[in-house]
């Protein structure tokens, strides 16, 4: 009973933080900052706009849906009505899905391919002055995409004022019959209309066209590739023009050389996820047979002295990494190597996402991937399981063992308002009030900012956790604490009540009887370990590496108490830290 | 160059040809020694150039026109007018934006709530960037005009102007702007000009249309799968601290940037007590 109406508390709390920000009363068809349809405060919305007291989905002019352009065949959804008509636009209320102008198609343009509707295929075949070539039997990108690298590549040989010229192209490009004319030893009988010869280059000398083989290089698809003499493309570059012109046959970059990391400045086959790509000599740098191209090294160095392939993605984070250790106001971020340049994404902020990394297996060795993904923390407090806590699938939760006292879920704001309630972990009343507990005598209080601490509240009854732990999140996330006292409750969320228990002598003296952990530094660093753990609360050290025990209160026998600098160092270095207090023999 | 290599041919071959008249070899002597400054001339003269035009790269050898007339004058502008666009999402001047390191990104999708995907602001960004292009060119097209009619005028020949209209559009790897003019000069009558410039703001374009698509649709968007299939452009995203997601495109090749920005599926930060 206790535990559903700590989960029902919890819900409640943020169910009713949604529904604040969702209540902002009015619908704006535009504020005055410019924006379009946004639900805010009367003041907000233009005055020569319409406006409404009600959410903008309820209202006609800021409706959602889709807005097609008819001319480039685009389509974008959640688009209001008057937005999408005041750009030319054709306004749907389906979804972009349900709408048939944007269902999608593989386009083919020349050896390119692209997943878009029919009216972008037509545009885009007419901005390449190309036949339009859409398939709607292919109905994903993949296949798409492989549809055009199956694609027929070779010469197509024209007759143009009494000149044979050639085009190195496909055979839907060429545009002439579906007959290929064989080139055996016979002779090519010249004519006017264009002649597809699949598999051939146009310097081929059984085409006897007026392309010379080999004039130059270019940069194409990352490759080196070398140029005819009419600006065709041959085969990969490679300083064996022979092997690399095969006869004045296509052949495949792996022929003509091995994939090149950007040491082999006579080899065009350059590897992206190796570390090259194409580039053009710049400045005095030339190539020793004088081309115009090489493959040139993309490999970055990481922070730590590594190196790393173009293309790569990694991690990096201000310190903790999870485990609860966290520091305030620290974050996670992505660095991805990008032609020779580390390049760094920070992942969203509060620790809203986290960075998760891993690698695949190449024969060069590993090839690291990272991204950012959302951190999920929302409901790990919930979880009274160790199991379910720890269930990589659902949420990020670490599982803390048994503190002596701790409850969480318990306080009550300095102001006696909103967000407490019992803890359905401890042998707290289940009125769903107060905190009430029953081992120590206090009052929860969050006097400061991200702190939460226990005063005497005159109850003399031992509680202990029934449960073996507490669930809080891996990656505790940030608040917002120096804003509008927000961290107050949610830290005050976690305390922890300790008794200790003497026996008079009978003469003199006395001697402890039960609770003596509850005055060891340990105990407070366990209950501190839970504060910090579900957020920027507790001692603390900030990304900056600076401690600070501003946000906890450790109440010994009605003294204060704080950790030892030593104890500090530690959680400098980001091992633990939570909010703890100890009255009597308690703490929070 | 080629003057000085002859001259030091000619000297050389002079030399050769006295080598055996002992009688002139002190001059012959000495016509090598100029020989041999005229090589360390030469030398120093060729290396200095190269070392000018490669690496000091004088900045008005790149700068300027190399069109002369009417059409220079207006790619001139074109691409000032891109460049200017481009930092700006196609907008001539546009209030709601986000401020980045003194930079504003335009908002093209927005929402001010938590866990809601973001509203389209601006649903065809080609469109936006071609009536915002428009708009910029509008004065310059005639200044360019007028400045071109009055050199012929001052030159001397006879000209009579017509109305100016012009629409510009871009299109994968160009920039074209196509102005009608009717004009005579002399006994020649003009009446439409083309103007191109090379620029990737089409592509770029479109590359945001795609990232926007996402963030409406999704919430956020993936570069790392754009910047793989675009190997010559690169996206750098950074999100910040209220929700909003900074977008800066990247053409490699060209330097060139398109800037915006775009708030869609925020998380409030911690819990929501409110």
């Amino acid at each position: 009973m206790k535990r559903l109406m700590f989960s029902f508390v919890v819900l409640l709390l943020v169910g009713f933080g949604m529904a604040v920000n969702s209540d902002p009363s009015f619908c704006c068809e535009k504020t005055n900052d410019g924006a379009w349809c946004v639900n805010d405060v009367e003041s907000a919305c233009s005055s020569d706009y319409l406006s409404a007291p009600t959410s903008c989905d309820s209202t006609a002019y800021c409706r959602l849906g889709t807005c097609y352009d008819s001319i480039e065949g685009l389509c974008m959804g959640n688009t209001p009505q008057r937005v999408c008509n005041d750009n030319g636009g054709t306004w749907d209320e389906r979804d972009v899905a349900e709408v048939p102008q944007c269902n999608l198609g593989c386009c083919v343009i020349a050896d390119q391919a692209a997943f878009v509707s029919l009216v972008r295929c037509k545009r885009m075949s007419s901005l390449f002055g190309i036949e339009n070539d859409y398939r709607t039997d292919i109905t994903n990108e993949i296949n798409c995409i492989a549809e055009a690298q199956s694609q027929d590549f070779g010469a197509c040989v024209y007759e143009e004022s009494a000149e044979r010229l050639c085009d190195f192209t496909t055979r839907g490009e060429c545009g002439a019959e579906l007959d290929v004319e064989t080139v055996n030893q016979t002779n090519v009988s010249l004519s006017s209309a264009k002649t597809f010869y699949e598999g051939f280059l146009c310097s081929a000398e059984e085409l006897a066209t007026s392309c010379a083989r080999q004039a130059g290089t270019i940069c194409y698809n990352g490759d080196v590739y070398f140029v005819d003499s009419c600006g065709n493309k041959e085969n990969v570059y490679s300083d064996n023009g022979d092997t690399s012109w095969n006869n004045g046959k296509v052949a495949e970059a792996g022929e003509v050389c091995a994939a090149n990391d950007g040491s082999d400045k006579n080899c065009g086959n350059c590897d992206y996820l190796l570390g090259s790509r194409c580039a053009e000599y710049s400045g005095i740098l030339s190539s020793a047979s004088g081309e115009d191209h090489y493959c040139q090294t993309t490999k970055c160095v990481d922070r730590d002295g590594d190196a790393r392939m173009n293309g790569e993605a990694w991690c990096v984070y201000d310190d903790g990494a999870g485990n609860g250790g966290d520091s305030v106001g620290s974050r996670y971020f992505r660095e991805v190597c990008v032609d020779g340049e580390v390049r760094v994404e920070p992942c969203a902020d509060f620790r809203n996402e986290v960075c998760l990394e891993g690698s695949i297996e190449t024969s060069d060795g590993e090839f690291g991937t990272a991204g950012c993904r959302v951190n999920r923390w929302q409901d790990c407090v919930l979880q009274d399981e160790e199991e379910d806590c720890l269930n990589i699938d659902r949420r990020d939760c670490l599982w803390v063992g048994k503190v002596m006292g701790m409850i969480l879920g318990s306080a009550t704001s300095e102001e006696g308002s909103s967000t407490s309630y019992s803890n359905p972990s401890s042998d707290a009343s289940d009125s769903g009030d107060a905190f009430n507990n029953p081992t120590a005598t206090a009052n929860v209080i969050a006097p400061i900012t991200g702190q939460a601490v226990l005063g005497d509240d005159g109850n003399d009854e031992t509680v202990l956790s029934e449960l073996p732990g507490v669930c809080v999140p891996n990656f505790p996330p940030g608040l917002e604490f120096w804003e509008d006292n927000s961290a107050r409750e949610i830290c005050g969320q976690a305390n922890a009540k300790c008794d200790v228990v003497y026996e008079k002598g009978l003469i003199s003296g006395s001697e402890i009887v039960s609770g003596a952990e509850c005055l060891g530094e340990d105990w407070a660093l366990s209950a501190n370990r839970v504060c910090t753990s579900l957020g920027d609360c507790g001692g603390a050290v900030n990304y900056n590496g600076e401690y600070s025990d501003d946000g906890y209160k450790w109440v010994v026998e009605g003294n204060e108490k704080f950790f030892a600098p030593s104890v500090a160092g530690v959680m400098t270095g980001g091992l633990t830290g939570r909010v703890v207090e100890i009255v009597g023999g308690w703490f929070e | 160059m080629w003057l000085v290599r002859l001259d030091v041919l000619l000297l050389l071959r002079r030399c050769d040809e006295r080598f055996y008249k002992y009688e002139i070899v002190d001059v012959c002597m000495e016509k090598k020694g100029q020989v041999t400054i005229f090589i360390l001339v030469a030398i120093l003269i060729v290396s200095s150039l190269l070392v000018f035009f490669l690496w000091a790269k004088p900045t008005y050898f790149s700068e300027g026109s190399s069109i002369s007339g009417f059409e220079g004058c207006v790619a001139d502008n074109l691409n000032e007018g891109i460049d200017m666009l481009e930092k700006n999402a196609g907008f001539v001047d546009n209030d709601f934006s986000y401020s980045y390191e003194g930079e504003e990104y335009a908002y093209l999708c927005y929402t001010n709530e938590y866990y809601e995907t973001c509203t389209v602001q601006v649903p065809f960004l080609k469109n936006t960037f071609d009536e915002g292009l428009e708009s910029f060119m509008r004065d310059k097209v005639d200044a360019c005009y007028d400045a071109s009619v009055s050199d012929l005028i001052e030159q001397g020949y006879d000209v009579v102007v017509g109305d100016v209209d012009y629409n510009v559009e871009i299109e994968p790897g160009i920039v074209r702007m196509e102005i009608e003019a009717p004009t005579s000069v002399g006994s020649n009558k003009f009446t439409r000009f083309n103007v191109e410039v090379a620029s990737p703001v089409y592509e770029m374009v479109m590359i945001a249309t795609s990232i926007l698509q996402f963030e409406s649709e999704y919430g956020d968007s993936d570069v790392s799968s754009i910047n793989l299939f675009y190997p010559d452009y690169f996206v750098n995203k950074i999100k910040r601290g209220d929700g909003t997601t900074v977008y800066s495109l990247e053409n490699k090749i060209m330097k060139n940037k398109f800037n915006f920005a775009s708030r869609s599926l925020v998380w409030p930060a911690g819990y929501v007590l409110e």
